[in-house]
């Protein structure tokens, strides 16, 4: 019950701050994209099948969000979830270097992915055009994001101990300041 | 079988659950203008605390104001400066209406001059991604919000209404990459087709012995079944003509600002589809 509500508070505070922070305090055409970083941290440091089946339907909630046919943004994401999942067999993921780099990867497969189900399955050529003028500013965006999200997290898993069994990367006994004031 | 199951379990969920979003979006797309019941609860569960979150910011930014005006007044002129500062808030709050009235007055005139039943709306969310143009606004189904209403401005189109919940709307702006409305150039009466770029639209499909020049206005057409014919749209910024194209590229600046959109005028589709 606790988790489903954290989960239900997390999803209203990701879309509060997607869909009016960023774009009042920013006020610019680009936004760090905290789905898609979310999803790469996931993929990361979360479970594959309740990892999975969150990002599913963060997807559907952005889907409601954005201007997108609603779908498009829950075949995506996931599709970026498993991908990542799959692809950190192969990194070493005691540093976090990869996935930053895995956020910049999980970005260009996000437009890759959503330029091509528009235009094979939708009608939204133009999608192409837009995408590869502005990639490089999102990739930036999204990768302070996810330095700030994941510095975030794990100063919030070292100073609380609720927050301890959130996903991310294993720390060391030491680090735990709730321990060590127990 | 089973055992091939068991050890395949994984990839056999992920195949499927990937099947099954590819089926959620393939079903979506022949149903556009239909709003599904997932979208009908999250956009209802949001409404509130995005409009909360909206009262929050304006309320916070006062106190903020007073705050950081209260820094650095010294003893003797502190009365002087509270009754300039109660002065200046009220002022600023004068201005405030002002500017509201004067939008809101914009809007009424606009309204008048269409002849068009229409329901005011205030924008209270933007779009969650940068690849997208959409604004969520506070009206919905039960005021009378139906599935592709137009929307404008004063100074212009803002966009059609893509989904509704009853007391929240998502509406797609005319610069989104999706968007298509039927439009002419008033000056030479080039018609075409005004297609969303992110922060421009392009004139597509005006043919080259048309005269377009840039600075001429662009209107909506009345032929695309959505928008009522001669709102303005934009304006030509750009004309490159190639003497062995069938069609000039025209790319047209929007007149609405839409980083400033705050008040929308939502127009009912009945009286707004007679072309």
């Amino acid at each position: 019950m606790r988790d489903l509500v954290l989960l239900l508070l997390f999803v209203i505070l990701m879309v509060i701050v997607q869909t009016w922070f960023f774009p009042r305090v920013l006020s610019s055409p680009w936004q760090p994209d905290g789905f898609l970083v979310m999803t790469v941290y996931l993929a990361f440091f979360g479970r594959w099948l309740s990892g999975g089946l969150l990002v599913l339907g963060m997807g559907y909630v952005m889907d409601t969000f954005s201007g997108t046919t609603f779908g498009l943004y829950g075949l995506t994401l996931p599709l970026i979830f498993f991908g990542v999942h799959a692809l950190i067999a192969y990194v070493n993921t005691e540093t976090s270097f990869p996935f930053y780099y895995m956020v910049a990867f999980g970005t260009c497969a996000e437009i890759f992915l959503l330029a091509f189900f528009s235009f094979v399955l939708g009608d939204n050529a133009s999608l192409w055009i837009l995408a590869t003028a502005e990639l490089f500013p999102q990739a930036g965006l999204n990768l302070l994001l996810a330095v700030l999200l994941l510095n975030g997290l794990n100063w919030l898993r070292r100073r609380w101990e609720w927050a301890a069994s959130l996903p991310g990367p294993v720390l060391e006994e030491e680090e735990l300041f709730w321990e060590s004031h127990d | 079988m089973l055992d091939w199951i068991r050890k395949f379990r994984r990839g056999i969920f992920i195949i499927f659950l990937m099947i099954c979003a590819l089926l959620v979006y393939s079903v979506q797309l022949s149903k556009r203008e239909t709003t599904t019941l997932f979208e009908k609860v999250v956009l209802e569960i949001m409404a509130p605390f995005q409009r909360g979150a909206t009262w929050i910011a304006a309320t916070v930014g006062k106190w903020g104001e007073n705050y950081f005006r209260l820094v650095g007044v010294s003893q003797e002129n502190r009365r002087l400066k509270e009754e300039n500062r109660q002065l200046r808030a009220k002022l600023q709050e004068m201005e405030e209406i002002r500017l509201t009235n004067q939008r809101l007055q914009r809007l009424l005139e606009f309204r008048e001059e269409q002849e068009l039943p229409a329901l005011q709306a205030r924008v209270i969310a933007d779009d969650s991604t940068s690849w997208f143009r959409s604004v969520m606004l506070d009206k919905g189904s039960s005021d009378g919000v139906v599935m592709g209403a137009p929307v404008v401005v004063a100074e212009g189109v803002v966009g059609r209404v893509i989904r509704v919940a009853p007391h929240a709307a998502r509406v797609l702006l005319i610069t989104d990459a999706s968007s298509a409305l039927s439009a002419l150039v008033q000056k030479s009466r080039a018609r075409g087709v005004l297609r969303g770029a992110g922060g421009v639209l392009t004139l597509d499909f005006a043919l080259l012995q048309n005269t377009i020049a840039v600075g001429d206005l662009v209107i909506t057409s009345g032929q695309g079944g959505v928008f009522p014919k001669g709102i303005p749209v934009g304006t030509v910024a750009r004309v490159e003509r190639r003497n062995y194209d069938m069609f000039q590229t025209v790319v047209v600046t929007p007149n609405v600002d839409f980083s400033r959109l705050e008040e929308v005028l939502i127009l009912k589709p009945d009286d707004a589809g007679e072309e």
